[in-house]
């Protein structure tokens, strides 16, 4: 299985097409993965097939996260990735519409990277994805990148 | 006699003839003559037979006269002397001598006024004189020889015996010693002066119960008179019922001689009057019963008195039993003395049971009611004790006893007086208001729990608009973007402008979306209170304002300004909307003047915020703090609705008060109002 760079856990096929739209424009990365249903997002991760066993080499190198998501809410996969040895240290960047002072707070409890609300403007929303992914592909340096 | 003359004449009137008439009638007339003479004789005769018989008789008689006068003057005890008519002494009797404590023997040859001189001389000499006897009674004297036995008291006669010729020949003087019988009168006058001077009504009866006595006491309390009482039945005068019609009164009466007891009694005027009557059997020297005497007492006014306390004491009495409170007076240890009817109900034990008995016993808990009855006597009352008394049926009254101690007039505790209160009905009611109430506070927990659900439902359906409304808005103006931005270029200038205004649009709903929410949010947001810095709280927000406005010309005056005390940020928020409007309402002015400040009011502190923006109407004032109300076209002014209704849901949320005064073109002033915290 090939590893993908960025990671979108995002049910709204609208917001997804933006943030691909922004990230295939601005050429942060031509290996993202769309998963658009939480209890997909854990079975990618923790599932028989999941990559956590089958492909450690091949983490994310960030994961762009939803908080309303069918079936499995993104606080709870949140809450696994960072409470896993394995993929605690991958970069998560909460990326919703709730501006909500109990999300923010318990996503950063669970240990969120970084909580971005979704700008209502296009322009906007558009410039904080391409300032995501350049920030977090390009300035970070995470545990898995080499020496 | 005269039997035989008669019988002689008859036989006379046999002899008579008719030739012979004269010769027989001066015979006869002598004959008569003879007959009469010879009558006369023999009358003469037995006259001087009688004489004779008489004056031997006469002589015996004298002599035995003289005898019979001697052996009385002898022995006569009323002392009786013989004086001659210059008072000498003749003879006296033995009884005289007894009296003078002399020897008849010393008084022949001495004259009487000698031995006894008196001023009873000069009467003595009336007696001579008048030759007419003298008496006298209770004549007091002196003897001169025995002055120890002081004044004595004489009843005597003087009588003169006079000769043939009539002169006095002698005196008799007889004399009675009526001493004694003097002080007897004088000491029963005294007693008579004592009785009358009592106020008791005292009477003697004889047997039959006529009166004999009645004292001034008894004229006073019957208003008869002494003179119309005695002599009169005391039966039928003071209407009453005889004593001792009852055979064991009377029996008793004649054995002891004495008894006592009420009467009732009529006066004079018919009124009745209540005695106290204590009666003594009087009996003479053989102790035979000869009177009685009372000694009566009014006690009418007595008697209405111990009737007035008996029927208050009554009165009391039948209070306290018709108190449907048990009432109990205790003991210093605890004993019942005292019970009425609620108590015997309360308990359902009799009161001759209770009294006498451990006050404690008739409660559940009897070691509280000792300490009960305990303060009582410690603290002097006691008040609202609660205690429950048992029945004997098992049943308990729930009861308050309010407990007094009660004294004597020396100010001894005497015991306690203790009174409960049954609030069985008032602890069922108490119980059923406990029961009210915990149904009303289920009631509120259910209410609270359901408007809790409701919140929650608000949140999530504040949560679902902010997500699922946003992202629909989202997309358009996303969508719309992608558009303009791969195919702009090949749009004519309506497409663009077309565009553009369904981008705007998407905005202004998200702003819309957002504003609400905030506004929403407000409701339930904890405040967290402390003192604020306005001064600075003021040139945050101005800072933030003058970044987002960076073209404008405009210039805050910052007046003096008291601290405040609220949410921080809830407070900024205010200011942010506040100097948010200034700054959007003066953008048509040159330069926008806003100035800010507060004062202090009494218990609060009063910020304003003033433009010489374009103002408002205030006609449409009651519209300026509604939600979504708005006095301004947004094609003028952008704007939400929102931001006032905002300030003042936030303001109230702080007990304060929110107010504006403007005017079209003239600019605005603000006010709201924090209390003040020391």
């Amino acid at each position: 299985m090939d590893g993908f760079d960025i990671l979108v856990i995002e049910d709204n096929r609208h917001d997804v097409e933006m943030i691909l739209e922004t990230i295939s424009e601005k050429d942060i990365s031509d290996m993202v993965h769309v998963i658009n249903d939480g209890a997909e997002a854990i079975d990618y991760f923790f599932g028989p097939q999941g990559c956590v066993e089958h492909d450690p080499d091949h983490l994310p190198k960030l994961i762009l996260l939803d908080l309303k998501l069918p079936k499995v809410s993104g606080l709870e996969i949140l809450r696994s990735i960072k409470s896993d040895e394995r993929t605690r240290y991958i970069p998560i960047v909460v990326f919703t519409s709730s501006n909500e002072a109990r999300d923010r707070t318990d996503s950063y409890l669970l240990g969120a990277n970084s909580y971005i609300v979704k700008p209502m403007d296009a322009d906007m929303f558009s410039r904080y994805v391409a300032d995501i992914g350049s920030y977090w592909m390009f300035m970070n340096r995470s545990t898995y990148d080499g020496a | 006699m005269r039997t035989g003359a008669t019988k002689k004449s008859g036989k006379k009137g046999g002899r008579k003839e008719p030739d012979k008439k004269v010769k027989n009638a001066s015979r006869e007339e002598l004959e008569e003559r003879i007959r009469e003479r010879t009558s006369q004789l023999e009358m003469a005769n037995r006259q001087l037979t009688l004489e004779v018989e008489w004056r031997n008789r006469t002589q015996d008689n004298l002599i035995e006269q003289s005898r019979v006068l001697e052996a009385f003057f002898a022995h006569s005890i009323t002392p009786i002397v013989f004086l001659d008519k210059n008072f000498n002494f003749i003879m006296v009797n033995e009884a005289y001598a007894r009296a003078c404590q002399r020897h008849v023997s010393e008084f022949p040859g001495h004259n009487h006024f000698e031995f006894y001189p008196s001023d009873a001389e000069e009467i003595f000499h009336r007696v001579v004189e008048t030759k007419t006897a003298y008496q006298t009674f209770a004549r007091p004297f002196t003897f001169p020889d025995r002055p120890e036995w002081g004044i004595t008291y004489w009843d005597w006669s003087l009588f003169p015996v006079l000769n043939n010729h009539g002169e006095i020949d002698f005196l008799v003087y007889s004399l009675n010693d009526v001493t004694k019988k003097k002080l007897a009168e004088e000491e029963a006058q005294r007693h008579a002066q004592l009785l009358d001077l009592a106020n008791d009504a005292i009477l003697i009866c004889d047997l039959s119960g006529i009166i004999l006595y009645w004292n001034k006491g008894a004229e006073k309390l019957y208003g008869w008179s002494r003179n119309e009482a005695t002599g009169k039945n005391i039966l039928s005068l003071l209407q009453t019922e005889p004593l001792l019609k009852s055979k064991d009164i009377r029996e008793r009466f004649f054995r002891d001689g004495y008894w006592e007891g009420e009467r009732v009694h009529t006066k004079k005027d018919g009124r009745k009057v209540t005695v106290h009557s204590r009666w003594t059997l009087q009996r003479d020297d053989k102790r035979k019963p000869v009177a009685f005497s009372e000694i009566n007492r009014d006690i009418t006014d007595l008697k209405r008195k111990e009737k007035e306390i008996h029927e208050t004491a009554l009165y009391s009495r039948r209070l306290i039993e018709a108190s449907l409170d048990p009432l109990v007076t205790i003991s210093a240890n605890g004993k019942i003395m005292d019970v009425n009817k609620a108590t015997e109900d309360a308990t359902g034990i009799p009161r001759k049971k209770l009294i006498g008995s451990d006050f404690s016993d008739y409660f559940s808990d009897p070691e509280k009611a000792r300490k009960g009855y305990e303060m009582v006597f410690s603290q002097g009352s006691v008040r609202d004790y609660s205690l429950a008394i048992r029945h004997t049926s098992g049943r308990t009254m729930e009861v308050l006893y309010s407990a007094t101690t009660y004294k004597n007039e020396a100010g001894e505790v005497l015991g306690v007086f203790a009174a409960a209160r049954d609030v069985t009905e008032l602890r069922t009611v108490e119980k059923a208001l406990q029961e009210s109430h915990d149904g009303l506070e289920r009631r509120v927990e259910e209410r609270t729990a359901r408007l809790e659900e409701i919140n929650k439902e608000l949140e999530s359906f504040s949560y679902s608009v902010s997500h699922d409304l946003r992202a629909p808005l989202r997309a358009i103006d996303g969508y719309a973007r992608m558009i303009l931005k791969k195919q702009g270029d090949k749009f004519d200038e309506d497409t663009l402008y077309k565009f553009n205004v369904i981008r705007s649009s998407a905005h202004m709903m998200g702003q819309l979306i957002d504003d609400l929410l905030t506004f929403s949010r407000l409701g339930r947001k904890e405040l967290s209170m402390s003192k604020l810095d306005m001064q600075a709280l003021i040139n945050d927000v101005w800072k933030e304002l003058r970044i987002i406005n960076p073209d404008r010309n405009m210039f805050l005056t910052l007046h003096s300004i008291p601290s405040g005390y609220g949410d921080r940020s809830l407070v900024k928020q205010v200011y942010s909307n506040l100097l948010g409007n200034a700054v959007k309402f003066t953008k048509y002015r040159d330069a926008a003047q806003i100035e800010a400040g507060g004062y202090t009011d009494g218990s609060e502190d009063i910020y304003y915020v003033k433009d010489n923006g374009d103002g408002f109407d205030m006609t449409y004032y009651d519209k300026l703090f509604g939600v979504f109300q708005r006095l301004h076209s947004t094609d003028d002014f952008e704007g939400t609705g929102v931001g006032l209704a905002t300030v003042q849901r936030i303001i109230r949320r702080h007990g304060g008060r929110v107010w504006a005064e403007g005017e079209t073109d003239r600019g605005a002033s603000f006010y709201f109002t924090l209390l003040r915290k020391e």
